[in-house]
């Protein structure tokens, strides 16, 4: 529901990340399945938004993480293939504590050579 | 564009950084001057607007109590809270489903900060997107009733993990509704085999103490 606003601050951290002179040919981003978002709204988002120069064009690839949690009580790991049951496997307690699975991560950005922008170039505004 | 050209830029970053690191900056304001803050995440109409109505009453002359309250358009909850504290400031989300730390950010201005004890944020009627979104709140307590059904905690687990307490309202409506009470307690612990829950109505009076007592028993930490 709230894959506009992320698409959003995305489209700004690429550009701020984009080397001068450049546009982004495809960004990855990493989503935590515990974020309800969901990948094809985010690439209808991303469409909607990506349409500067900059990133006009640019493949979105959404990497879904799975969660992984601790144990609380017995500090066992486990990944719940469940997010409506997440007692412990090994000691039966629910007391997880989230180590991975919260989070939008922007990881890789490919980015080529703007035709005729060999020269540095202050970054486009979004939207 | 040939293949060679193509530089592959390896970066770590929080696309939701500029939300945390303004939830920082809210905790440290709210710190600075002592003020506890509860963030209220529960489904439209669960009843968070009437509870604070009864927590602001049973509150009143014990601890200055600040809310800030979500909508998408309407000013409705904060003119229903005006009638018990004068430092109530509705935020309007226009077609956002949920409030974000910016948005809190500004609505301090909207109080006086350095006179309240406790701010509590009345998050937009939603038990998802909420959870995603930290205020630079103390706690977060997620709110069902009875009337949505015993499947709640099954169907939003998310709102059950984020929560540091659990509140089921209009219990005063179990012997009319539908509710199975262990399948909910099952599937909840379940999810968190610790989380508190405390059963309360806004007819009866129902929980309303140990509610206020939970809020208390922050404030001493
Ligand atoms: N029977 C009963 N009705 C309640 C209780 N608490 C609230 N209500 C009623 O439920 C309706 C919705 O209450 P609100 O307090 O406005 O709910 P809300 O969660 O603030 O709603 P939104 O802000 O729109 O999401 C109102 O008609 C209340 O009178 C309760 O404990 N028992
Ligand atoms: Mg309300
Ligand atoms: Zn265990």
């Amino acid at each position: 529901m709230h894959e506009m606003s992320i698409i959003q601050s995305l489209a700004d951290s690429v550009i701020e990340h984009l080397p001068t002179g450049t546009r982004a040919e495809k960004v990855v981003v990493e989503v935590g399945s515990l974020e309800h978002l969901d990948a094809d709204v985010m690439q209808f988002a991303w469409a909607g938004v990506a349409r500067g120069p900059l990133l006009r064009d640019a493949e979105l690839v959404v990497e879904t993480i799975d969660v992984l949690v601790g144990c609380g009580i017995c500090k066992r790991e486990y990944s719940p293939a469940n997010p409506t049951y997440l007692v412990c496997p090994n000691c039966q307690h629910a007391r997880p504590e989230v180590i991975r699975g919260w989070g939008v991560m922007l990881r890789t950005i490919e980015a080529s050579p703007r035709a005729g922008h060999g020269v540095a170039e202050t970054s486009e505004a979004v939207g | 564009m040939s293949e060679q050209n193509v530089m592959e830029i390896q970066v770590v970053e929080n696309v939701k950084k500029i939300n945390d690191e303004v939830a920082d900056l809210n905790r440290a304001s709210l710190n600075r001057h002592g003020v506890l803050c509860v963030n209220l995440m529960g489904s439209p109409g669960c009843g968070k607007t009437t509870l604070l109505e009864d927590t602001l009453k049973k509150l009143s002359g014990a601890m200055t109590v600040g809310v800030l309250t979500g909508d998408l358009a309407t000013t409705r909850d904060a003119r229903r809270l005006a009638h018990y504290t004068d430092q109530v400031a509705q935020i309007n989300t226009g077609r956002a489903c949920h409030l974000e730390a910016n948005q809190i950010r500004k609505g301090f201005d909207l109080l006086d900060l350095a006179a309240l004890d406790l701010l509590i944020i009345e998050n937009v009627g939603n038990l998802i997107c909420p959870v995603s979104w930290d205020l630079g709140q103390h706690a977060r307590v997620g709110m069902f009733s009875v009337t949505e059904g015993d499947d709640k905690p099954a169907k939003h687990p998310y709102i059950v993990l984020a929560s540091d307490l659990v509140l089921l309202n209009k219990v005063d409506l179990l012997p009319y509704v539908t509710f199975d009470s262990d399948r909910f307690y099952a599937d909840l612990r379940s999810i968190r085999d610790d989380l508190e829950v405390i059963q309360t109505s806004a007819i009866s009076g129902e929980g309303l103490d140990k509610w206020v007592s939970w809020i208390r028993s922050l404030r001493d930490i």
